[in-house]
C-alpha cells in the first residue's frame, strides 16, 4: 500500500513525498507551513521558531504513522482542500452517508489502494480508504456523526 | 443586576435585552472560507448582514442553529458573540508575530487571533484547565488555525522563556454578561473577591511575558467593577504597564469613574464597556496596556 514504510527511517521528507506522490500536492504549496515530528505523528505548523515550551499539541496533526502506513488526517486533508489533485473520490449524498455510516460504498476508479480525500459538493470533507474497488470513510467518529446529520 | 443601575447608560433598554435571546452571529475564517462564502452562507441564513465594524462578523438574525452547518463542518466561520470579538480587534495581532493568549479554552479568539495573523507566525494557546482542551484542540483543527500552539499551564506561571508581541488575558470571571453562564444574574462578593485576585495575578505575569513596547488586551464579560476598573487600577499601581486608549467603532460607553464608595484614580474613559442593548450581544469590559 502506498505509504507503507518502515516507521524507523521515516521522517517529514517521506511525508511530503507521501503526500507529493499519493495526493499529487506540490511541495511549494506546503512552503507556508512547517512539518514538525511529535510522539511519531505529523504536525502542519506556521512557524518552526516555538518557544521552549511543554507543548499538549503543536499546529495541527497531519499524517498519522500507523506503524505500518502513513496515514493523513481528515484536518490536514481539509486544509490542502483543492490543492489534491490526485486520490480524490468524488461522492454523492447517498454514498457520503452511506460511508459515514461505516458501510462501504463500491467505486471503479484509476486510483491505487490507500488513503483518499473524499470530495463532496466540490470540497475535501476528510480521509477515506480505497481497496478492491470499494470506499470506505477514515473521517473520526464524532466528526462523521455530526457530518451524517447535517447533509 | 440592581447594584448596576447607576452605572449602566440605559436601564431600561439594558434590563430589556437581558430578557431577549441574544443575536446569534458567526465570523468568517478566512483561513478556511471558500470562494462564494457569502452566498453560501446567505443560503443557510436568508436574513444574514455583514458587522460594519468588523468585516468577518455576520448577524444570522435567525433562529436556525449555526453550529449545524456544513460551513461550520468545515470551519469556514466560528459560532462567535458579536462583543466577543471585540477585545481581538483592539489586540490586533499581525502576520509573524508572537502572541500569547492565557486563558485559550474553547478558542474562540485563539482562532480569531490566528486568523487576523493570516495564519502566519506563532499564537501560544494556553489554559489552565485540562478538561477545556479538548475543546480548544477541536476548534484549532476544524478552522485549520495551523498558527496555534496547545499550552497547559496555570496563567499565573507560564514560564517566561520567551517574550511575546501581543497578549490577551481574556481572564475568568464571573460571566454577568454572558446570558447562557448566568442569566445576568450577579456574582456573590465571595466570588468577585476571589477572581479579582486571580485576575491581578494573571496581569502581572502577562507583564513579565511581554516585549518592550509590547500590547496587552485584559477583557472579560462581566459587568463587575471589582473584575474591571478595580483589576486595572492596580495593574497599574503594580506594574509598569500603562494604559492606552481604546478608539472604537461599536456602540459602547467608557470605564466607570466610581462605582459606589469607589473612586478610581486612572484614566477609566481609556478603557469600553460594551452592554447588552449596545449590538444585542453579550456585555464586555476591554482595556489596552502597553509597556
Amino acid at each position: 500500500m502506498p505509504g507503507s514504510q518502515n516507521r524507523e527511517e521515516i521522517d517529514t521528507e517521506d511525508v511530503l513525498n507521501y503526500i507529493n506522490n499519493r495526493f499529487g500536492v506540490k511541495v511549494e504549496d506546503l512552503d507556508k507551513f512547517n512539518i514538525v515530528e511529535r510522539s511519531g505523528d505529523f504536525w502542519l505548523i506556521s512557524d518552526q521558531e516555538l518557544p521552549d515550551l511543554d507543548y499538549e499539541t503543536q499546529g495541527v496533526r497531519f499524517v498519522r504513522d500507523t506503524g505500518k502506513y502513513l496515514k493523513p488526517t481528515t484536518y490536514g486533508l481539509q486544509i490542502l482542500d483543492e490543492k489534491i489533485s490526485g486520490a480524490r473520490i468524488q461522492v454523492n449524498r447517498e454514498e457520503l452517508k452511506t460511508v459515514l455510516d461505516g458501510d462501504m460504498v463500491e467505486k471503479e476508479m484509476e486510483i491505487g489502494e490507500g488513503y483518499v480525500a473524499i470530495v463532496y459538493e466540490e470540497r475535501v470533507v476528510g480521509c477515506g480508504l480505497y481497496k478492491d474497488g470499494l470506499l470506505s470513510s477514515r473521517i473520526p467518529k464524532g466528526r462523521g456523526k455530526e457530518l451524517n446529520d447535517m447533509i | 443586576m440592581q447594584r448596576y443601575k447607576q452605572i449602566i447608560d440605559n436601564w431600561k433598554q439594558f434590563q430589556k435585552e437581558c430578557k431577549r435571546q441574544e443575536r446569534k452571529t458567526v465570523r468568517k475564517n478566512p483561513i478556511k472560507s471558500s470562494e462564494g462564502f457569502e452566498q453560501k452562507l446567505e443560503n443557510d441564513f436568508p436574513d444574514v448582514e455583514q458587522a460594519d465594524w468588523n468585516q468577518n462578523i455576520y448577524r444570522l438574525n435567525s433562529e436556525k442553529s449555526a453550529g449545524k452547518s456544513m460551513l461550520h463542518w468545515l470551519g469556514e466561520y466560528y459560532v462567535q458573540e458579536e462583543s466577543a470579538a471585540l477585545p481581538v480587534q483592539i489586540l490586533d495581532p499581525e502576520p509573524g508575530e508572537k502572541v500569547l493568549d492565557m486563558c485559550a479554552a474553547p478558542g474562540g479568539k485563539t482562532t480569531q487571533i490566528a486568523s487576523k495573523m493570516d495564519n502566519k507566525g506563532t499564537v501560544i494557546a494556553n489554559d489552565k484547565n485540562p478538561k477545556r482542551l479538548k475543546s480548544l484542540h477541536a476548534n484549532i483543527y476544524r478552522t485549520g488555525s495551523t498558527a496555534a500552539n496547545v499550552v497547559n499551564y496555570d496563567g499565573r506561571r507560564i514560564p517566561k522563556k520567551v517574550k511575546y508581541d501581543k497578549i490577551l488575558v481574556d481572564a475568568p470571571c464571573s460571566g454577568e454578561g454572558n446570558n447562557s453562564r448566568r442569566n445576568f444574574k450577579s456574582a456573590s462578593e465571595q466570588e468577585l473577591r476571589t477572581l479579582s485576585n486571580i485576575q491581578q495575578k494573571l496581569l502581572e505575569n502577562a507583564e513579565k511575558l511581554l516585549k518592550e513596547d509590547g500590547r496587552i488586551v485584559y477583557s472579560t464579560c462581566t459587568f463587575a467593577p471589582e473584575e474591571n476598573e478595580s483589576v486595572v487600577e492596580k495593574t497599574l499601581e503594580n506594574t509598569d504597564l500603562r494604559l492606552e486608549n481604546i478608539e472604537s467603532d461599536i456602540e459602547h460607553v467608557r470605564g466607570v469613574k466610581k462605582f459606589q464608595e469607589t473612586e478610581f484614580s486612572f484614566q477609566t474613559s481609556k478603557t469600553v464597556r460594551v452592554y447588552p442593548h449596545h449590538m444585542r450581544s453579550g456585555g464586555i469590559y476591554v482595556a489596552r496596556f502597553t509597556k
